[in-house]
């Protein structure tokens, strides 16, 4: 399965698309080893990279090997599967500090697959037999539509949304995070509608507060991008803010680095990046590439 | 902002290349004395994975270094020393093991002599008895078939009053006949002894000089396992100080990787 082609909307993905919170929850729910997850999360460093590399920001001794190895990445979009495996041998030649961050993200991927199945499991007991289908149901033509393209893919992932509104019409569907999680992601996905995913992402984030710390982190980490794609930077970093006092993990901390950039609060977000970077080194590539900080 | 996000850049590129630096001193620093201490004591330093050549170039090589790169060479070095060190350590327990089967060896060994010592005196003494209880009795037979018996005459009949002058007269020639053929039993008796003894001598010397030996052997294992465990003390307080100062200069950098624990209090929000 090409997860790269699934994942990016585009054929040249920009910048932000490439962004962790764009893609990491799509790819926790279709990865189905390490190996397909890293091999997608050094496609998308290669990618920036590559972006930082022609901009002349990344004083990175192998960028030409990167850049090389992307030479045309348009044109072979479809051999994308085969080109990323090459990336990845050219990556892990270079350096295997990028390698260990890139494995340890993807376990990260793979450990939030297990989370979200347990959590989906957990939250299923208290329904009704048939509030329990529905909303297995539900997940089932999510997930469908996430390994599929085009109009199948958004059949798929309406008919999911429709499921999942009819579980928050039952009583114990109503206060589940998990559902309303996936709503808010498929409002912000599939309609594009940041401001009614970030209702659900905020509820989601209420109904997991002190239920469920890793669940309660993922509804902020998204609440705050909903926010901050509505330009509401304030609220954005706020949430970031409340996520990192329940774990300083890098990518959250890179998060609200950015938020606090678009604040104009740029001592805090060096501070953030600084942190970040010690942490994960390879996030000095995003750091360079990203667009928040280089305005 | 885009000028701050350079400056981070280049200062954290500049930190990571004096943490290098630093780190390439403290393993010259390192190496040299280490090495040395094994080969005063006769062992094979263990190999570190950079020659001399290598770390060099290393240093020369640093200032074009980009970040990532540099982490890179940080975590390789740092993985070198845990190496090179665990290596060394694992060469003085190994040699200090050796020594310990070695003086355990020698004891067993003057245990084994001690045993087959007693076993053989045990055997010689009892030979030595058997021979003497052997000569005692040739004795007192030898003695008795000579010595006149005064009921003699009874068996030939004669009358006491032909006897009691007989034995008179007999008797201290009886006795002068039993002595000369005892003296030859006595000769050898003497020998005997003579031979015992000497037997008992010569075999105390070389028992005692076969300790003797182990004891030197035992002597020496020990002078150079209190050598071994001495160096392997000073390595090990080495290690330990080294692994100060590279706390030192790393200092700045989160001890873990994947999760952080809160490390300070975050500028608040709408702060």
């Amino acid at each position: 399965m090409d997860l790269a082609r699934l994942i990016f909307t585009s054929r040249t993905p920009l910048a932000k698309e490439t962004r962790d919170i764009e893609n990491h929850y799509h790819l926790a729910r279709i990865a189905k080893s390490t190996q397909q997850a890293l091999d997608f999360q050094a496609l998308s460093l290669c990618l920036q990279a590559k972006h930082a590399s022609e901009l002349d920001r990344l004083n990175w001794t192998g960028h030409q090997d990167v850049a090389r190895s992307l030479d045309g990445l348009g044109s072979k979009l479809d051999n994308l599967a085969s080109l990323s495996v090459d990336i990845r041998h050219s990556i892990q030649e270079m350096s295997s500090v990028l390698h260990e961050d890139l494995v340890s993200l993807a376990d990260l991927i793979l450990q939030q697959q297990e989370s979200i199945e347990r959590v989906f499991v957990r939250l299923g007991k208290p329904y009704e037999t048939s509030a329990r289908e529905i909303r297995a149901e539900a997940d089932k033509w999510l997930q469908r539509g996430m390994t599929r393209e085009g109009s199948d893919r958004t059949d798929n992932w309406n008919d999911a949304l429709r499921l999942f509104k009819c579980c928050t019409e039952n009583p114990i569907g109503s206060q589940d995070y998990f559902v309303h999680f996936q709503i808010g992601w498929l409002k912000w996905k599939l309609i594009g509608s940041e401001g009614e995913a970030e209702a659900s992402f905020d509820r989601a984030r209420r109904l997991s507060q002190d239920e469920d710390v890793e669940w309660n982190r993922r509804c902020l980490r998204h609440l705050a991008y909903m926010r901050y794609l509505r330009a509401d930077f304030d609220g954005a970093y706020d949430s970031a803010y409340q996520s990192l006092v329940l774990e300083r993990d890098p990518l959250t901390l890179f998060d609200a680095a950015r938020y606090a950039a678009r604040l104009g609060r740029t001592s805090t977000a060096l501070s953030l990046l600084e942190e970040a970077v010690r942490v994960m080194p390879s996030l000095m590539v995003k750091m360079l590439d990203e667009e928040d900080f280089l305005e | 902002m885009r000028a701050s996000v350079e400056a981070l850049r280049d200062r954290l590129t500049e930190e990571e290349k004096e943490r290098c630096k630093a780190i390439l001193r403290v393993i010259a620093e390192m190496l040299t004395p280490a090495r040395h201490s094994l080969v005063d004591l006769h062992l094979e330093p263990p190999p570190f994975p950079y020659s001399e050549g290598e770390l060099l170039k290393m240093l020369d090589e640093i200032p074009r270094g980009d970040y990532i790169g540099l982490v890179g060479q940080r975590r390789a070095l740092l993985a070198a020393i845990a190496q090179f060190e665990e290596s060394l350590l694992q060469a003085l327990s190994g040699e200090l093991s050796k020594l310990n089967a070695d003086s355990q060896r020698i004891n067993s060994e003057v245990k084994k002599l001690e045993v087959a010592q007693i076993h053989e005196w045990d055997l010689a003494e009892r030979q030595h008895k058997q021979r003497l209880s052997e000569l005692n009795k040739q004795i007192s037979e030898t003695g008795s078939n000579l010595t006149f018996d005064p009921d003699l005459g009874c068996g030939f009949g004669c009358h006491y009053l032909l006897t009691i002058p007989l034995y008179i007269v007999l008797h201290p020639f009886g006795l002068l006949l039993r002595s000369a053929a005892r003296m030859p039993i006595q000769e050898q008796l003497d020998r005997e002894m003579l031979s015992f003894e000497a037997e008992s001598i010569r075999r105390g010397t070389q028992y005692r000089a076969k300790v003797d030996a182990r004891h030197e052997e035992l002597l020496t294992v020990q002078t150079r396992r209190e050598l071994i465990t001495e160096t392997s003390q000073r390595l090990a307080e080495g290690n330990r100080l080294r692994k100060d100062s590279l706390d030192r200069i790393l200092l700045p950098l989160p001890a873990g990787k994947a999760k952080l624990t809160l490390l300070g209090p975050l500028h608040p929000p709408h702060s």
